[in-house]
């Protein structure tokens, strides 16, 4: 579609939903319960319009006061009273009444002010007023198509909202101008537990595709309406899925690189499971640091757990100063609180980060808090789906820190939310215990389409991050399966040279 | 801050007797009656009002004629300007000739307003019109 012939609302998200925008010619509605933000969203469309793309607006209002309007229009930054004296802006308060009268006028006064001003976008507040009562349907639909006659002989993009309500008058009032309307808005505010939280979706949008769903609206003081994408909405591209890169890029972590053959697959998505304490956050550190610091790339930490603060101190004490990368950018930290932790929005702000940025490898420390914080293991899983689609489609290199909860030896890699099937490498950090002390090991369960060893390897954490051990192989020779007992068991006992000959020589005698 | 601004906030804090900041700026504007000035407040606050004359004293509690005289006033006294009609129906806006020091002076006194019994003051010093919401302010006046 020609961009002359879309409408860009310049509200944050709304139009990528709208893959763009909307056809310029839809009327639009808005509808949706008191506070859901319709006047807030009908507002910031006139506003947008005039300073973004320069298309002076009209807001008409039934009931609001325009003083409070302007009052709390300031609360976004937004200057409404100025707008008015540079004649790009006019908030009229009008009667329902009048208002109708006014779009059957073939002089109105409304419509003549639009002309003056130069006004391309109108918002109208609250159009359930012109309702003249039940039974009165086709009055107020002959209304209704008055309304959009008017508005498009004008040629103004028109928003108009709809309180919607509980009363059968309300249910018809609003069915009735779903159908005159080209593009349907629905706002939502609904309690989840303790807490309300804002919805949009687009119920329809003539002679357009948009993201079907409903999606998260956030209003924020200062700097007014933003729409967080659903997580769960599969990512929209042309470009073909690059996963299947060959390229390979070496972490910089020896334990990593040595053990999974050469780094990883650019685009591949890697588990780190280990017990609270084993060294999933300092290997995060150091993935990041050394990318940094040897393959200049751009990194993320993202936490609901530890401030950036602490996690600058907490690897200062292992010599590994993160402040110069934090400092410069190259090395991204996201702390979010998990309390109220709504995915839409955080996700947002993940992929906000990660476009500003240029971020090419990705640390998630860690993924237990996340099942904490959401709660619903739908949504979780959706989050991590949506987390590891979009990483891949940008060629990251992406970890995701998983704690398992026990302690020796593990029986399920996720037990709570098994999803290692998913992701392209799966690293097992162990302790075990070795006479009375624990030791650290780490091994490469899984990693697709890579020769990986299959060893378990000692390491220690030390300044720098985690180290390798030394290890040798055939220590012991190897022997075949026979030579073990208690496989199954996962208790293996190996049998030694001596007994089974003292076993062969016991049977002889007995002979 | 503009030197009419300042003019006019000096004016007003001369005169920390909220009463006498009262009687200043209504000499400024040149009102009298309090239906001329809840009038004004009305097209200050609105901004720019698409609306009949009716509408505007049922909204009010004014009668019409009271309300319809004192538009008038208003429009001859330049502090609000009132477009063609259209239907009975009228675009009411604060007058964009209004002095500067007129202007500042509405402001001021809409938010003074709103402190209590700046009301009271301003219902004193006006004359109230023969409506109920005139009689009853007359009456809290009396009793204060």
């Amino acid at each position: 579609m020609p961009e002359r012939a879309i409408v860009k609302t310049g509200i944050k998200g709304l139009d990528s939903i709208l893959l763009g925008g909307i056809p310029r010619t839809n009327l639009i509605l808005l509808q949706g319960p008191a506070g859901s933000g319709k006047t807030v969203l009908g507002l910031e469309f006139i506003y947008r319009g005039i300073t973004q793309y320069d298309e002076p607006g009209i807001v008409v209002v039934f009931e609001t006061n325009p003083d409070k309007l302007v009052r709390d229009a300031s609360e976004f930054g937004w200057r409404l009273n100025q707008l008015q004296e540079e004649k790009k802006l006019q908030i009229i308060f009008t009667t329902a009444q009048v208002f109708s009268q006014e779009m059957r006028s073939p002089d109105s006064l409304l419509l003549e002010t639009a002309r003056e001003i130069g006004a391309q976008r109108i918002f109208v507040d609250g159009i359930g007023l012109l309702n003249p009562g039940l039974g009165n349907s086709s009055a107020y639909r002959e209304l209704l198509h008055q309304v959009i006659e008017s508005l498009d002989r004008e040629n103004l993009a028109a928003m108009l909202s709809l309180e919607v309500g509980t009363a059968p008058d309300s249910i018809a009032v609003v069915e009735m101008a779903d159908f005159v309307a080209d593009t349907v808005i629905q706002l939502g505010c609904e309690r989840h537990g303790r807490r309300v939280l804002r919805g949009i979706e687009i119920l329809k949008s003539r002679g357009q595709d948009y993201d079907g769903g409903e999606h998260t609206l956030q209003i924020t003081s200062g700097v007014g309406i933003e729409i967080c994408r659903r997580v769960q909405a599969p990512l929209r591209s042309n470009t073909k899925q690059p996963t299947s890169s060959t390229m390979r890029s070496m972490i910089g972590v020896e334990a990593i690189d040595s053990l999974i053959g050469g780094g990883i697959f650019d685009g591949s998505t890697t588990m780190v499971v280990g017990v609270s304490g084993v060294g999933k956050t300092v290997l995060a550190t150091q993935i990041l640091r050394e990318g940094s610091l040897r393959q200049k790339t751009r990194g993320l930490l993202i936490s609901l757990d530890e401030h950036p603060a602490q996690i600058i101190r907490n690897a200062e004490t292992l010599g590994m100063d993160l402040r110069e990368q934090v400092v410069d950018g190259t090395i991204r930290i996201l702390f979010e609180s998990p309390q109220e932790l709504n995915v839409d929005s955080h996700y947002s702000r993940i992929v906000k980060i990660i476009e500003q940025n240029d971020i090419q490898r990705m640390v998630i420390d860690g993924m237990t808090s996340y099942s904490t914080a959401i709660g619903d293991v739908g949504v979780y899983r959706d989050f991590f789906h949506a987390i590891v689609a979009y990483s891949k489609q940008r060629l990251m290199a992406t970890f995701f820190n998983y704690e398992n909860p026990e302690f020796l030896g593990i029986s399920s890699y996720m037990p709570d939310f098994p999803v290692s099937s998913i992701v392209d490498n799966l690293i097992l950090l162990s302790m075990v215990e070795i006479n009375s002390s624990l030791h650290r090991c780490i091994s490469v369960v899984k990693s697709r389409g890579s020769q990986h060893s299959f060893d378990t390897r000692e390491f220690v954490i030390g300044q720098g991050g985690i180290r390798l051990m030394p290890y040798e192989h055939n220590l012991l020779p190897e022997l075949p399966l026979q030579s073990y007992a208690s496989l199954l068991s996962r208790a293996p006992t190996r049998f030694s040279l001596l007994t089974r000959m003292n076993g062969v020589n016991a049977a002889q005698g007995q002979k | 801050m503009t030197p009419v601004q300042r003019t006019t906030d000096l004016l007003i804090d001369r005169y920390k007797d909220p009463a006498l900041s009262v009687e200043s700026c209504m000499k400024t504007l040149g009102i009298s009656l309090l239906t001329e000035w809840d009038l004004l407040v009305f097209v200050f606050r609105h901004g720019t009002s698409l609306i009949c004359t009716g509408d505007i004293a049922e909204l009010m509690g004014y009668e019409r004629t009271v309300v319809s005289d004192a538009l008038d006033r208003l429009e001859r006294e330049k502090l609000v300007e009132r477009s063609r009609p259209s239907r009975g129906v009228f675009l009411y806006r604060i007058h964009p000739a209004m002095a500067a020091a007129r202007r500042h002076c509405v402001g001021q006194l809409v938010s003074m307003s709103q402190r209590p019994g700046v009301r009271m003051l301003i219902a004193e010093r006006l004359t109230s019109c023969r409506s109920e919401v005139g009689r009853n302010i007359n009456r809290l006046s009396s009793k204060k």
